[in-house]
């Protein structure tokens, strides 16, 4: 926390972001641990023991916590086959490890003092551009040069065609910035947002109990944000896998 | 290479905006979902599925074993309902047998009752006839002797046993007859 400034708000809501090394002050490369690191090897022992410490039973009867997985898994496995089609399955190993990883981290990262590794554009751009990339190529690969028919809408008449091609081509390139952006500006906005407020609260004496009230509303509201920016993230991961399997619809 | 601290007084001022973190991001993620990736996909996803598949099985098998017991359960039903039905036209058979066999019975033990005395009657009605014959002719032979006897002392010489026997004869054939 930066030093006060005499008089006046002195709040720094975006120092909750800031990358720091784990160990010493040497200068950050690409393999040293970091506080993000941290908490994304949080975020692996939640997914592994939210997954697999609740199905070690494996009971015909499940307990409340195995019952939880059963659903989280019957709930992105019947969202993959019903937006991206029954061939879609072959990918729900990875939209599952997304959605497990951005949802644990989102709610890992509303422990106060805690890092969110998905509110930084880094993590989403390069989640985001992992789904566009292997989208692309799957959609070539199985379609060859017939998945340009994606851009191609042979519903609207034959004028206007190339017009939405050129709008369809760009929507195409501007989906992974919008898909990133959504999630990674989702958690600084509201993690900023805790911090402003608390920033109020610490200059406020008694009046604190207002700021004091709002985080506690907008934490509610954040936790809530977490999980649905989790499943916006997958199921647009979805819809862009069912247009590279399914491009003439 | 920014560090953390010059992050803060950084131009742009937000952190997210700092491209020098950026591969050490990249790389921890990569390393992040490899290892979400592989629990995933070689533990989670086949523990959960197999958990679900063998549910259903279970579910499937219970269901049938269900419906062969219902079924079995209404076979003998309809069969305790057979034997049931059959044991009762049973009984009545052999309630109806009996009773006939019970009136045979009484029809003929009745018969040879009858039979019995009748034929009694007929030799009690003899011996009473002989009985009364028997009677008679004794009463008629003392008669005659008396009639002698009397007679004798009366006139004696004079006393005859025909005329004795046939003057009592004649008094019993008219009184008897």
């Amino acid at each position: 926390m930066a030093e006060q400034t005499e008089g006046g708000l002195n709040i720094h809501p975006m120092d909750q972001f800031i990358i720091v090394p784990l160990f010493g002050d040497a200068p950050l490369e690409w393999y040293t641990p970091t506080n993000s690191t941290l908490w994304m090897a949080f975020t692996v022992l939640a997914v592994t023991a939210l997954l697999l410490l609740t199905t070690m039973r494996k009971a015909d009867v499940p307990s409340r916590s195995q019952l939880i997985v059963e659903l989280i898994y019957g709930f992105l496995r019947n969202m993959v086959e019903s937006v991206a089609g029954k061939d879609g399955l072959k990918f729900f190993p990875y939209i599952m490890t997304v959605f497990m990883f951005i949802a644990l981290s989102n709610v890992l990262g509303l422990i106060p003092a805690s890092f969110t590794a998905t509110s930084h554009i880094a993590v989403t751009a390069a989640l985001a551009l992992t789904v566009f990339v292997s989208v692309t190529i799957i959609g070539f690969v199985r379609h060859g040069i017939g998945f340009l028919g994606l851009f191609w809408i042979s519903s609207a008449p034959l004028p206007l065609r190339p017009v939405l091609a050129l709008i369809e081509v760009m929507s195409y390139f501007v989906r992974p910035v919008s898909h990133s952006i959504r999630l990674a500006g989702n958690m600084m906005a509201g993690h900023a947002m805790i911090k402003v407020f608390a920033g109020f609260a610490g200059v406020m004496g008694i009046g604190a109990v207002v700021p004091v009230v709002a985080i506690a509303a907008v934490y509610g509201l954040e936790l809530l944000v977490a999980l649905i920016q989790a499943y916006v993230f997958t199921i647009l991961t979805c819809v862009y896998l069912k247009d590279a399997l399914h491009p003439h619809h | 290479m920014a560090t953390a601290t010059d992050a803060a007084e950084n131009p742009v001022g937000i952190p997210q905006l700092d491209f020098s973190t950026f591969p050490n991001q990249i790389f921890w993620l990569i390393v992040a979902l490899l290892a979400i990736y592989i629990v995933v996909k070689r533990i989670a996803i086949p523990r959960i599925g197999g958990i679900l598949e063998q549910r259903a099985a279970r579910m499937e098998s219970d269901l049938e074993l269900a419906e062969e017991l219902s079924k079995q359960a209404a076979t003998l039903e309809e069969e305790s309902r057979a034997m049931i039905a059959e044991a009762k036209s049973e009984a009545e058979k052999i309630s109806a047998k009996a009773r006939d066999e019970v009136r045979q019975l009484t029809e003929s033990a009745m018969d040879e009752v009858s039979y019995r005395i009748s034929g009694m009657t007929a030799v009690a009605e003899a011996r009473i006839e002989e009985i009364r014959r028997n009677a008679q002719e004794g009463i008629v032979e003392i008669a005659q002797d008396a009639a002698y006897e009397i007679v004798a002392l009366l006139l004696p010489g004079k006393e005859d046993r025909t005329a004795a026997a046939e003057s009592v004869r004649g008094q019993a054939g008219g009184e008897t007859q």
